[in-house]
């Protein structure tokens, strides 16, 4: 048997595993389970076994190139488990951002947290257009290097998810800088009533000097 | 053992040839609706598993893809 390709569908399961328990732990509507990744794995588990099946002499009728053919779906649908859970992790990081920042204006958002627009949006929206494209690709497992392109994609979610834990903390300020803000558009609202009465009364006053003066 | 004929899929096959079992590919799943809950409800008292999957707390594709499309349309603050 084929162990280059055995640790591939050992390391393909377990970051489709790690990222799955991420997205059961971040899930916030309902609690509910995604179940499309569990039909890939139940999918790859079969053909996993397929293959021990020759390997081990249980069954002996097949072809050659079977033990590799079938380890090779089974990566295919590990590879397929890992994006479909990939995408709800990107989806579910995109809702939790969203929700954490609709309160605060822009002005407030870049005075507090500036790599909020510098690095943190680009990176969602990067990576929900790259996953949805890989996603609709047909030929899922036919790229080159799988692994280094599941690793790639780990890291980055996993980085959107450590800047969305550096964004919580921070609430404090946005309140803080809200509230400052909040302040002073009320002193300057007062402080144009207050001019406005003020040239109100001297517009009435200047009227009755006149009126005084006429003849 | 007895042998046990049944048929499957227009093929007569062999109960306990397990063998056979593991070179037929899997049934496939359709989308989860919400009858595949309605019908999990019903027998979760009877089976082991994912606490959540027993309690009706799955995804249906439908609304899966309706979240989906709403939040990736929802413009990030």
């Amino acid at each position: 048997m084929d162990n280059e390709k055995l640790a591939q569908v050992v390391q393909l399961h377990g970051h489709a595993k790690q990222l799955l328990l991420l997205a059961e732990e971040n899930e916030i509507e309902g609690y509910k389970d995604f179940l499309q990744p569990v039909l890939e794995q139940r999918s790859a588990l079969d053909h996993i076994v397929r293959a021990f099946s020759v390997e081990l002499n249980i069954i002996t009728d097949q072809e050659p190139g079977y033990i590799k053919m079938n380890l090779d779906k089974a990566c295919g649908h590990l590879y397929r488990a890992f994006f479909d859970v990939a995408d709800w992790l990107s989806i579910l990081l995109r809702e939790k951002i969203t929700k954490l920042m609709h309160p605060y204006s822009n002005e407030c958002i870049t005075s507090v947290a500036p790599e909020y627009y510098n690095t943190i949006v680009p990176n969602i929206e990067q990576l929900n257009q790259d996953i949805a494209r890989i996603r609709n690709t047909k030929d899922i497992a036919a790229h080159g290097s799988i692994i280094q392109h599941v690793e790639e994609y780990t890291s980055i979610i996993q980085s959107i998810l450590e800047d969305y834990k550096s964004l919580v903390p921070k609430i404090s300020a946005f309140e803080a800088y809200k509230r400052k803000q909040r302040r002073k558009g009320i002193k300057n609202c007062v402080v144009q009533i207050i001019v406005g009465i003020l040239l109100i009364l001297l517009g009435a006053l200047l009227n009755w000097l006149f009126s005084q003066n006429q003849p | 053992m007895a042998t046990i004929l049944i048929e499957w899929k227009g093929n007569t096959m062999v109960a306990n040839d397990w063998k056979n079992a593991i070179k037929r590919n899997l049934p496939k799943i359709g989308p989860i609706t919400n009858k595949t809950i309605s019908c999990t409800l019903e027998n979760a008292g009877r089976f082991r598993g994912a606490v959540r999957a027993s309690m009706g707390r799955i995804w249906t594709n439908k609304d899966f893809e309706a979240r989906r499309k709403r939040v990736l349309n929802t413009r990030l603050p």
